[in-house]
């Protein structure tokens, strides 16, 4: 029976008992979910756009970091083929210099393990036809059967992590894409040491070749190292497609660089524009709720208790739509990814759920602020000239 | 013995060069039922809110409840506790229905008393509205209105009740019914003070003053 309307079932009721909260409510859910849908398109063109480390272009392989930093693209150097030469051998690849004992073998640069760098090269023949042999036809591998089969293989870390049995032969989905693992990498091998420079391990790595031909040449974004050794000693025409390559990065680098931009400047926009609007709305609160200031004033709310309420309806309304926001975002996300994968457009949308609460809580500061003012307002209304009237 | 539960010494008021109250000088007692009266732009609204702790940028004493006001204050646990306002146009909250605009005072009393079922009960039967307590407040006619902000003034029962044209939006009869309600709390010891125009709603008190040239003047009732 004591029902003072002071409870939080009160304020819930107070808080949409007024057009101009609704509207508020209405009007930071759209700003919030578009800030929000925004910094993930930011973020996808500024952070994750698929970390590639471009190895030659001759030797068909790629290598695919699913969650490394930037940092790994460009920094990172390919030291471990110093220690072979590679080239092109009509379709085939060939290591040499390893003191003829390697023996020309299909693709056998995804081989580099711990045992390549550390032991006798026996082992690492042994070690690398034991784990990307095809067992099926008891042969290595071709250039078709990797493209065609979508072949794909992984660091030990990433297996252990995903499968906690062996992986080779299980099928992967990366970003929508199938893949057949063909096989491991300790993660002391020397390939992940020279592109793991941030001790991330959990690699998977996917043919250049069968990327090209899943995605092709312009959904290939990569980063060639252009300064590593690596470049001078493979044949001729390696420098000059690895050029190509790093032009291509150079310009979708560039290119993404002024969509971020732009988005960034929506993003900034749309912050500045709700921030207008939700103090001309809170100050039009204000003044449709003067009567009601002037009488909780009257029968004793201080001037805190009035700044108080305005203040605890803004920020309950505002956060419960980023929160809402939040979640409309993720399911957003979700969804156009599902469908846009179906299409190949899977870089489209990128969710990061870091980036999206730091925007939305960017959202939520300045949208705070354009409550705070007509709550110090508010609480500052000369109420003599709203309850007793001339007369 | 009766104690003052209003002294004002010596007010005066103005706005700009315009001078509205000058040396005004009132006394109201404990149980005391006044009156004031005056002619539009008389300086009616001014006092009231003086007296009512609206405004505080005036000149001379004021002492409530024996308590000189000091106008840098906010008196706001005052306005809640042993004051009371019931105004011309009701104020009720939209929001809240009967029972919660009548309990809004419990909202902002910094003792956290519960809430006085009985004493509201009292009021509620008393002034008639028991069967609205739970209903909205915009579906009420005039006088329930004020009905309601009546009992809104005195769940604190509060020492004194100051009211503004508790009946100009109210038709005769209804005027009638409201201001004999009001005469029935001034029994119970609540100091009343009424600011009208309407010499009828005057003549229920027990002392009227008539507000002419800027100072307090008793009124005759025959005149």
């Amino acid at each position: 029976m004591n029902k003072t309307n002071k409870g939080f079932l009160g304020f819930i009721k107070r808080c949409f008992s007024y057009k101009n909260n609704i509207f508020i409510l209405i009007l930071s859910l759209f700003v919030s979910l578009g800030t929000a849908l925004g910094i993930g398109v930011i973020n996808y063109n500024q952070e994750k756009n698929s970390y590639y480390y471009g190895d030659y272009p001759d030797n068909y392989s790629f290598c695919w970091n699913v969650d490394c930093k930037k940092s790994d693209l460009v920094e990172s150097t390919f030291y471990g083929l110093d220690y072979t030469k590679v080239y092109t051998e009509k379709d085939d690849i060939t290591i040499t210099n390893l003191s003829g004992y390697f023996p020309k073998t299909h693709f056998r640069i995804y081989g580099v393990s711990e045992n390549f760098y550390h032991y006798p090269l026996q082992s690492v023949d042994c070690d690398t036809n034991i784990r990307f042999s095809n067992l099926e036809k008891g042969t290595s591998f071709t250039k078709a059967d990797i493209i065609q089969n979508n072949l794909s293989f992984m660091m030990y870390t990433s297996q252990a992590h995903l499968f906690s049995t062996k992986s080779s032969s299980l099928t992967i989905t990366i970003k929508g894409q199938n893949f057949k693992l063909i096989g491991t990498l300790k993660d002391t091998a020397d390939i992940d040491r020279t592109i793991n420079n941030d001790d991330i391990n959990i690699h998977i790595f996917v043919p250049y070749s069968t990327l090209n031909y899943l995605f092709g040449l312009s959904r290939c974004y990569y980063s060639i190292n252009n300064q590593g050794h690596t470049l001078k000693t493979t044949k001729d025409n390696v420098p000059y497609l690895a050029n190509g390559m790093y032009n291509d990065y150079s310009y979708f680098k560039n290119s993404t660089s002024k969509l971020s931009l732009l988005f960034y400047e929506i993003d900034g926009l749309l912050i500045f524009l709700s921030f207008i609007s939700v103090l001309i709305v809170g100050i039009l609160n204000i003044k449709n709720r003067s009567n009601e200031i002037g009488v909780r004033r009257a029968v004793g709310a201080t001037k805190d208790d009035i700044s108080f309420m305005f203040l605890s309806e803004g920020t309950f309304l505002i956060g419960m739509s980023v929160i809402l926001s939040f979640v409309l975002d993720v399911a957003i996300f979700g969804i156009m990814s599902t469908i846009l994968s179906q299409y190949h457009f899977i870089y489209v949308f990128f969710f990061d759920w870091k980036s999206t609460v730091l925007a939305l809580s960017i959202y939520y500061l300045a949208a705070i602020i354009g409550v705070l003012i007509p709550a110090l307002i508010g609480s500052r209304t000369n109420i003599s000239s709203i309850l007793v009237e001339e007369h | 013995m009766s104690t003052k539960i209003i002294q004002l010494k010596n007010i005066s008021k103005s706005f700009g060069p315009k001078k509205v109250l000058e040396n005004l000088s009132l006394e109201v007692d404990s149980g005391e039922m006044v009156a004031i009266l005056g002619r539009s732009g008389s300086g009616k609204t001014t006092l009231i809110n003086i007296l009512a702790l609206f405004d505080s940028r005036y000149t001379g004493d004021y002492f409530l409840f024996d308590q000189k006001i000091n106008r840098k204050k906010d008196y706001s646990d005052l306005r809640n506790k042993r004051i009371g306002f019931v105004f011309q146009s009701y104020y009720l909250i939209n929001s809240l229905n009967v029972r919660e605009n009548i309990l809004l005072p419990y909202q902002y009393e910094s003792s956290k008393d519960e809430v006085d079922l009985k004493y509201l009960n009292y009021l509620t039967q008393k002034l008639n509205i028991t069967d609205l307590l739970n209903g909205p407040v915009n579906c009420l006619s005039g006088g329930e209105k004020q009905r309601v902000a009546i009992a809104r003034a005195l769940i604190h029962k509060p020492d004194l009740l100051i009211c503004d044209e508790p009946t100009g939006n109210l038709d005769e009869e209804t005027a009638k019914e409201v201001m004999n309600i009001l005469i029935s709390f001034k029994d119970e010891k609540h100091s009343i003070l009424i600011v009208t125009h309407d010499r009828r709603v005057a003549a229920f008190c027990n002392r009227c003053l008539f507000l002419k040239d800027r100072k307090l003047n008793t009124y005759e009732q025959n005149k």
